[in-house]
Parts: structure tokens; sequence; C-alpha cells
């Protein structure tokens, strides 16, 4: 939901996509508190590269250029998955994207329970990528030693699907 | 009482200091004002934490009994709900979705709006800290306080702090292109309570019995056989260690090296040999990479930093024996 707040606010919806969430900011106190608290900072938000107009695109073409399959596994990938419940930070941040990507682009045959999204284009293997999973782990680590917010070293609920934040399946 | 020793304390800072030294000189007393502030305040508000996309809005409350204890909780606003009470350095995690209490210490670990070290004298090594003008924040009169690196090796840092008590109510962690790296804002915060005693109390406390107690021990603080030969100016080693990693056989050395403000990690752990060693710098939202094998070991070093410092890092690990 901040996610779309701040989308609103930047005037990123459609009108549809505006009218819902603009409704529910009027519903939900919450929301209305977020949508108050957003305008507060608002200016320094603006200046944050993440939140220019360009980022539905910058994300999509991203995710065109990355072998990104946002499904995970059905072998033991998924049980590991959920043995060690992730990131909250890298993972979150992934299904935010995700739900987010979700809302911009047409819909997809169905998939069964977990949203694809399929490369576009041809996977283009990046050097980093190797290292990704072991780097998601490392990052989980360093959190709970160095993360200046409190929340990132704890560990969240299992979600019922999360994804690194390179997006692989895990 | 804390507001008479607060006044007194600002009547003292306010002798008047030596020309020259007195931007620098204001600045550390400030610095001093807020690292006081954060821990000896009653405070109750919400704020906003943002790294690259990701937003997180927390409600916090913050009390110091009679003795002195710190009490504190930090609820999740949004996304899965957490909830986080610490007294003192005894850390509570209620997660309700996995119906799980996560007890442990804090280890030192700083975090908002605690930020500072409680030496902030070592912050004037590694920063140039000067004042900046009047900012109203949280609806708050707020004395700016910049800390500019002295180097290459770390990004900067700009904090408002409540003119009247000193508490930290924005700090902003800024690249060297000037690009916000993460913030954290109070959107409102009363300060000086009351805080009734009902607003500490976990909501999840009582828990029926089907919840899990994880205690979390800390792990040992051993001499791995690894060290750093030569990190950059002002990073020292805070914490030294062998820990199961996820999805890991093998136990994982993990060195990590701060500045005052920010962390640095050094994982080392041994290859495997069924796959080649990469190296090479990677970037994980405002987070350096930087991994090259040394001694049949793979060494991988990640920080808030330039990507300098993980590099520097990294190059300087050296493995010292068993």
């Amino acid at each position: 939901m901040t996610i779309e707040i701040s989308e609103l606010m930047d005037g990123e919806l459609d009108v549809p996509a505006s009218d819902a969430i603009a409704a529910r900011v009027s519903r939900d106190p919450r929301s209305r508190e977020d949508w108050g608290l957003y305008h507060l900072i608002g200016d320094t938000m603006r200046h944050a590269a993440f939140f220019s107009p360009g980022l539905a695109s910058g994300v999509s073409r991203r995710l065109a250029q990355e072998p990104v399959v946002l499904a995970p596994r059905r072998n033991s990938s998924l049980r590991k998955t959920l043995r060690w419940s992730l990131s909250a930070a890298a993972s979150l941040a992934a299904v935010a994207v995700v739900a987010w990507v979700g809302l911009r682009t047409p819909p997809e045959p169905a998939t069964g329970q977990v949203a694809a999204v399929a490369p576009a284009a041809p996977p283009v293997q990046q050097p980093a990528q190797a290292m990704t999973s072991a780097v998601n782990d490392y990052l989980v680590a360093h959190q709970e030693y160095s993360s200046r917010f409190a929340m990132q070293g704890v560990a969240p609920p299992v979600q019922a699907v999360s994804f690194p934040a390179d997006g692989s399946p895990r | 009482m804390r507001l008479v020793i607060a006044a007194a304390a600002m009547a003292f800072a306010a002798v008047p200091a030596f020309a020259g030294e007195g931007a620098a000189r204001d600045g550390m007393q400030w610095l001093q004002r807020i690292a006081t502030a954060s821990r000896s305040q009653d405070f109750s508000g919400t704020f906003l934490y943002q790294q690259g996309n990701r937003v997180d809005t927390s409600r916090i409350t913050h009390y110091v009994d009679g003795s002195g204890n710190e009490l504190e909780k930090l609820e999740s606003l949004d996304g899965p709900e957490r909830e986080i009470i610490r007294r003192n350095d005894e850390v509570r995690c209620y997660i309700p979705g996995s119906k799980l209490l996560r007890v442990e210490k804090r280890r030192g670990r700083k975090a908002f709006p605690d930020l500072l070290p409680e030496q902030v004298g070592m912050l004037s090594e590694n920063y140039d800290v000067r004042l900046g003008g009047i900012e109203r924040v949280a609806g708050l009169e707020c004395q700016i306080v910049i800390l500019e690196p002295k180097d290459d090796m770390r990004y900067g840092h700009t904090l408002c702090a409540d003119r009247e008590t000193g508490l930290l109510v924005k700090a902003v962690m800024v690249d060297d292109a000037g690009q916000v790296v993460e913030q954290f804002a109070f959107t409102q915060v009363a300060i000086g309570g009351p805080i009734e005693p009902a607003q500490l109390k976990p909501r999840f406390a009582a828990a029926p019995g089907d919840w899990r107690e994880e205690r979390l021990t800390p792990p040992e603080i051993n001499d791995t056989g690894w060290s750093i030969g030569n990190p950059p100016r002002g990073f020292k080693k805070v914490m030294e260690m062998k820990r199961p990693m996820p999805g890991k056989g093998l136990q994982v050395t993990h060195i990590v090296l701060s500045d005052g403000l920010v962390a640095v990690s050094v994982f080392i752990e041994p290859l495997t040999g069924d796959k080649p060693p990469r190296a090479g710098v990677s970037r994980r939202g405002s987070i350096n990479v930087f991994a090259r094998p040394v001694s049949e070991h793979m060494v991988t070093v990640l920080g808030e930093t330039p990507v300098t410092t993980v590099q520097l890092i990294g190059n300087s690990v050296n493995h010292s024996g068993k």
C-alpha cells in the first residue's frame, strides 16, 4: 500500500488505479496517515532517483534484461526458502516490486498460484549473478549486525512466496 | 528532573567557544547532545525509513524508568506485523505471522534514533562536523548537524535534532553523488511523555501456547585465523566470529568493521571446488559488494560504503593460520 500511495503522489498511476487508491486512502485511517506522512517528506523523496517517473520503464527494462523467473522451484529450493525465511529487506522489496510491476503490466495467462513474469528478452548472464545467492545470505547476516533500522535484523514471517532481491528463484 | 539536567547541560554547552575552532566544537557538542537525548528522553512517534525504493513506517515508544532502564517498543506499521520490545540490551521480537518470539541480546547494535556511538569524539577522526541551519521537521524546530567525510572511504550524514531536547528527528546518509543512501525521519513525535505503561506492553504478550520461543545466543567472539591487515582509516574491528550460514553446511567467518557510524561485513568461506571462484564488484541497492578468492577461500565484503572501501578491505584480508 505504501508504494501505491507514493505512486499516486507521483502521478504514476492511471485513472482507475488512482481512483482505487484514493478511495482506500480516504477510507482507511492508516493509509490516510501514510498519505500525510509521505507529503511531509515529499521534498526529499522527489530528489531520490528511485521515485523518478522513469522508474516503471526502468524496472521493466531491467526485468527484461535479466534472466528473471519470479517463481519458486518446485523441489527442495522452496523448502529451503521456507526454512531460512530470507532477508526481510531483500525479499520484501522484491515482493513489493513484483506486486507493483504486476499492477502495470497486462495480465499474464494464469500460471498457478504464483505469478510469473517471463523475461521478454533472452537472458543476459551478468558476471555478478553467480554470487547472488551467497550474497543474499550475507546481506541478511550483515544486517543483523549493521542495519540502523532495528526491524531489518528481524527475520520476517515466511511469505507465501518470497524472492531474493535479484529475483532469482531459491 | 531530566529537564533540569538537560537545561543545565545546555547552559554549559552555550559557553562561547574559541574563534575558528568554534564551529567544529559546536558541532561536536551537538553530537554529544544527540547521543545522550536518544537514550535519556522519553518519546513516542512515527518514523519512516527509506532505503532505495523501499519505505518502512514504524511506531516507536521510548521510556526511561526511575532507575535509568531504557524501555522501548518498536512496531512495524506496514508489511508483516512485527514488534520489538527492548529493555536495555535485551531484545524481544514478536513475529505473529510465524507465531515466533525471538529473544536476543542487542550486541552493541545501533538503531534509529540512537544512531551515534557513545563516544562521539571518535567521529571527528573521520568526519568534519559542523552545524547547518535550522529546519522544521515533524513540527519541531531542528538544528542541522552535518558530518562530512574526511576521505572518500565513507558517505556523508546530515542529522536534524530537536533544538529543545536534542532528540534526533531526521538522519540522512548521502553518497558522493549527493544521492540519498538511506534516511530516517520522524513524521510525528511527542517528546517528554507522559508515556503510559500500556504503551510499552507487547500486544502479543498473552500469546497462546502455540507460539515458539527462540533464544538466540550471540556467537562466540573468537580468533578465526583471519585478519584485515590494513583497513581504511577509522574502520576498526568490532566483531569476529565463526557462524553457521543459511544454505551452507560449513561455518563461515564473519568479521565486522565499523567507523562508528557505518559497518562493513567481511565473510570468508572455504571454496568448495565445484564452482570456480567469481571475483569482482557488484551492488545491492545501497550496499556495495566485493568478492575475491584468498588462499582456497572466498572473501566477500559488503557494506553501505563507497565501492573503494569494500575493495580496500577485501584486498587486505590475510589468512594468518588456523
